[in-house]
């Protein structure tokens, strides 16, 4: 999903698709160090 | 009746801001930094734009074919009026999108079809490699030349056999080898495929794909080479002769220069084709830009000799000569000139004429001397 | 025929590198996708390095910035956990992206001294043999390899899992810059935007044929290199099409090595330690 919203980045803001390799890789780890994060804070509070 | 005026203030202010810079956009089937095709092509949007004050340029990279028609809407929404699509596998998308957009004028790179607002363009090589392979032709001492291929298309089979007729015009036994790599862009196998050729005894190198792997390669082993699309005298100084270099800038300048004065319209391009060559300046032979040859080559390029109707003649003059032959508007020479046979005896090309276009753009057979496998030969 | 050998150590070897790398990941539980991006990073610093302080420096700088990226992939699989599998793609994707970016001053040149093939060839079959010594021979190799198959023994015996796997992504990446720096500083030599063609994927898959072992990637490697080379040594030569043939190394490595005996991966790859559960 990330990886195909990469691709409609670059259309849609003609983004240089180097710059959208870099993006896409940084959200995606945004997103699974969110996830971690919050399951984490699951495995803390017991 | 104030809205009125506001209205026509405003549609006014907005052809006056859009008269002042003709938006140009390009499509790139690579990313720009390849060093081959698409990077090519930058270079010439560039100097077009450094050229002409009044052009505004934009572009988007690495557009997959299918996905060339929502970026065109997307050029047309900010108001391209030129759009310049560099890659032949946008021809349907192309197509499909001028339907839409009558208004805007499309430019397609190597393509082959045409609508009225749809011209097709191509800065071609062929004379280019012709003089190379005059030059490898001198300067093979095993009689066996190695040609390095991206694709099995008639763009590049033209290419390889401009370039065996060049080899065997001075030295009618040698062999071109062909390698196929199905790559434009992968420097593993443009390495690997150059060293099959090295052990098969292959000494001086030509090649059609998007890096100088070949040209490294070719050097190690103390093998000439001629570099292609952008000047590569820099990765082996001592051993690139020449090579095939593009110019887009000359065909994108004169292209929008005719839009801008109106003499190109959405209306009247069913029959722009530019298939540009050596005379308009849209290729140039040279190891680095104006330096036809390398100055460390001349010496042997002078000393071999060659026949040309029956007389001995120095390569470097021969060269040379048809250098200028080509060069000229309307040109002297032309390598695909019959009587001209492939390599299985057919004639291609009949006596007292030279190819037709339609005939380079097709070309599927191979030229005699050309060894290999050469996918799609006629029977 | 010689020539076809030469060919076959010289192109397996920034393979087998970069498999060794992935390799040791994988034995101590955590999958490296990222090999692809860490490669191309380390292949843009060897040539930037080797452009402003020589050829040797620059094999020393790529084989820190694989390893700092191993680190950095093990933050996310080792630290906090993560799916490995997406981690290791992100890094890919961030690796590859940031060294199209960083390079693009560096592209199109040529490299003013470059490295002699063989002795990459020499240290990537050292390096094997080493990795093979290193996992059966000593106590760390031990307890790598059981962080692999049984990462809750080593947690008994008091040893950090984490530390333990942090320590493979570190080695296995600074050996994945050593495949980088080949690349940009002996074979190609130079540095253009995507070079690493897909050879770091190919180090994965080596991973898996050779079973998870040293001395069969070794092996594994030199065959692809071989059959990669025969494929444009016999175009021509052979009534096959150029197309199929450039699918045969591929094909036949995954064949030979599937038929050549047991494959089964570590036990734990793929799944983060967690304590107690």
């Amino acid at each position: 999903m990330v990886l195909a919203g990469g691709d409609a980045l670059k259309l849609a803001f003609s983004m240089p698709f180097r710059v959208v390799d870099v993006t896409s890789g940084l959200l995606l780890l945004a997103f699974i160090g969110a996830e971690a994060a919050s399951r984490h804070r699951l495995v803390w509070r017991r | 009746m104030r809205r009125l005026v506001l209205g026509v203030l405003a549609a006014l202010g907005l052809a006056l801001g859009q008269g002042d810079k003709l938006k140009a956009c390009f499509i790139y089937v690579g990313p720009v930094g390849d060093a081959g095709w698409t990077y090519a092509h930058d270079v010439g949007r560039k100097k077009a734009e450094a050229a002409l004050p009044w052009l505004e340029t934009r572009y988007v990279e690495s557009v997959p074919e299918a996905q060339v028609v929502p970026v065109i809407d997307r050029f047309v929404r900010e108001g391209c009026r030129v759009i310049f699509a560099t890659s032949f596998g946008y021809m349907d998308g192309v197509l499909e999108a001028a339907k839409k957009y009558p208004d805007v004028i499309f430019a397609h790179a190597t393509g082959i079809k045409r609508a009225p607002n749809v011209a097709t363009y191509m800065a071609d090589f062929y004379q280019v490699y012709y003089l190379n392979g005059l030059a490898a032709g001198a300067l093979t001492k095993t009689g066996k030349v190695g040609y390095v291929a991206a694709f099995p298309i008639p763009e590049v089979k033209r290419h390889i056999n401009a370039f065996a007729l060049g080899v065997r015009a001075v030295r009618p036994d040698a062999q071109v080898l062909v390698r196929w790599i199905n790559a434009w862009y992968d420097p593993a196998k443009a390495r690997e495929a150059t060293e099959a050729l090295l052990a098969q005894g292959a000494d001086v190198f030509a090649f059609t794909e998007d890096t100088p792997t070949v040209i490294q390669t070719a050097a190690r082993k103390g093998a000439y080479s001629f570099g292609h699309y952008t000047p590569m005298l820099k990765f082996a100084p001592d051993h690139v002769v020449s090579g095939q270099i593009v110019h887009w800038e000359v065909i994108y300048i004169d292209f929008l220069k005719k839009v801008k004065e109106g003499v190109y319209t959405p209306k009247n391009l069913e029959n722009v084709d530019y298939f540009w060559l050596l005379q308009h300046g849209a290729v140039e032979m040279g190891t680095d830009y104006g330096v036809p040859i390398n100055p460390k080559h001349v010496p042997l390029l002078k000393a071999a000799q060659m026949s040309v109707e029956g007389k001995k003649v120095p390569v470097y003059d021969r060269i040379m000569s048809l250098l200028g032959a080509m060069k000229r508007p309307n040109p002297t020479f032309d390598p695909f000139t019959g009587p001209i046979k492939d390599r299985k005896g057919v004639v291609r090309i009949p006596a007292g004429r030279k190819a037709t276009l339609n005939e380079l753009l097709t070309m599927e057979w191979a030229a005699p001397g050309v060894v290999g496998d050469w996918p799609g030969e006629p029977r | 025929m010689e020539e076809a050998l030469l060919r076959a150590v010289l192109f397996g070897t920034p393979i087998l590198l970069a498999g060794l790398g992935a390799l040791l990941a994988e034995r101590s539980g955590v999958v490296n996708l990222g090999v692809e991006g860490m490669m191309a990073l380390a292949a843009l610093t060897a040539f930037a390095a080797a452009q402003a302080y020589g050829p040797l420096p620059g094999v020393l700088a790529a084989f820190g910035v694989g390893a700092l990226s191993g680190l950095f992939l093990g933050l996310f699989t080792v630290t906090l956990r993560a799916n490995q599998f997406v981690a290791g793609l992100a890094v890919a994707a961030l690796g590859l992206g940031a060294s199209g970016l960083l390079g693009k001053r560096y592209e199109g040149l040529p490299l003013a001294h470059p490295l002699p093939e063989g002795g990459f060839a020499l240290l990537g079959a050292v390096l094997a043999l080493l990795v093979h010594l290193f996992l059966t021979r000593t106590r760390t190799g031990l307890f790598l390899r059981s962080a692999g198959e049984n990462p809750k023994a080593v947690d008994l015996f008091g040893v950090s899992v984490d530390g333990v796997r942090y320590l493979a992504l570190g080695l296995g990446g600074g050996l994945i810059g050593l495949a980088g720096a080949y690349l940009s500083l002996a074979y190609r030599p130079s540095w253009t935007d995507g070079m690493t063609a897909g050879l770091g994927w190919v180090a994965i898959a080596l991973v898996i044929l050779a079973a998870w072992h040293p001395l069969r990637a070794l092996l594994g490697a030199y065959f692809f290199g071989l059959l990669f080379f025969l494929q444009f040594r016999l175009q021509g030569s052979v009534p096959i099409p150029s197309e199929a043939f450039a699918a045969m190394p591929y094909l036949l490595v995954i064949l030979v090595l599937a038929l050549s005996g047991r494959s089964r991966a570590p036990k734990a790859l793929g799944q983060p330690f967690e304590r107690g559960r």
